[in-house]
């Protein structure tokens, strides 16, 4: 799914908002000690309430949203930017080149390193090498 | 023997790399959501945003991200909506996107991506 498409759909930034009320949560909590159930207690809310903006399915309405930043001792800033700023921002990213070395029958990729591994019984170690005395080619594999 | 390459997932941006693998010139995620039905483009779109999030070093619920229990050291991850399942690994760059498919294939999907995982890490043995 191509970028452009991607920021235009409601579940990609649903999902993210979601995501980060789930760590600011997770955060309060943590620091704070609290529990689920002393958080729902303070809030005047289920556990189940909770529990769901805890597993991010977090969908209700816009003055809960508020009401559960300000729980948790946060501002709920909002900054809504253009479309097509944020495409721009894709654009400049996707001129940067994937490139591929190609070696024998595995191909590997590239970025001004090798990626090289060893393992011993079930153990894998990865090591990055910066010699790129290899055959290089631009675009897809 | 498979031909192995890896490739930015297209559509995100986050921190840490976001890869596919390909194999044989296909790639893992790219080709799971060409052969998707229109109804689980929205979950698709979802999987899209875990995943960027997890390359964020953000949390996930454990309802949306899992790290499987591997057998050797190198991490085992799912991202999970509603019916998709998406498995990656551990990379130094970030996560690689090995293998997709669905709830009501879990476990045979779970097989499948640790036989393509062993494959693709012995072929970057020297």
């Amino acid at each position: 799914m191509k970028r452009e498409e991607l920021i235009r759909r409601k579940e990609y930034w649903i999902t993210k908002i979601q995501i980060d009320l789930f760590n600011e949560l997770t955060k309060f909590l943590k620091e704070n000690k609290w529990t689920k159930a002393k958080f729902a207690e303070e809030l005047g809310v289920t556990k189940s309430y909770v529990s769901q903006i805890l597993n991010g399915d977090f969908d209700h309405k816009i003055s809960k949203l508020v009401e559960l930043s300000l729980a948790i001792k946060k501002a709920p800033v909002i900054k809504f930017v253009d479309l097509n700023v944020v495409d721009n921002r894709v654009k400049q990213v996707a001129q940067q080149t994937v490139v591929f070395v190609l070696e024998k029958n595995s191909v590997r990729q590239d970025f001004s390193r090798t990626i090289k591994a060893t393992k011993q019984n079930d153990n894998y170690k990865f090591s990055k090498d910066k010699d790129t005395k290899y055959l290089t080619v631009h675009g897809d594999c | 023997m498979p031909k192995f390459a890896v490739r930015d997932i297209e559509g995100i941006q986050s921190k840490e790399r976001g890869l596919e693998l390909i194999i044989d010139g296909i790639g893992q995620l790219s080709e799971f959501e060409s052969e998707l039905e229109e109804c689980y483009k929205s979950e698709f779109a979802k999987i899209l945003g875990f995943i960027e999030s997890s390359l964020d070093r953000k949390l996930l619920p454990a309802t949306k991200f899992k790290i499987l229990k591997s057998k050797d050291n190198c991490k085992e991850y799912e991202f999970k909506t509603k019916h998709l399942r998406v498995y990656a690994i551990k990379t130094i760059d970030g996560k690689l996107i090995c293998f997709c498919g669905f709830k009501n294939s879990q476990s045979r999907d779970i097989n499948k991506f640790r036989a393509i995982k062993k494959r693709y890490l012995e072929s970057l043995l020297s």
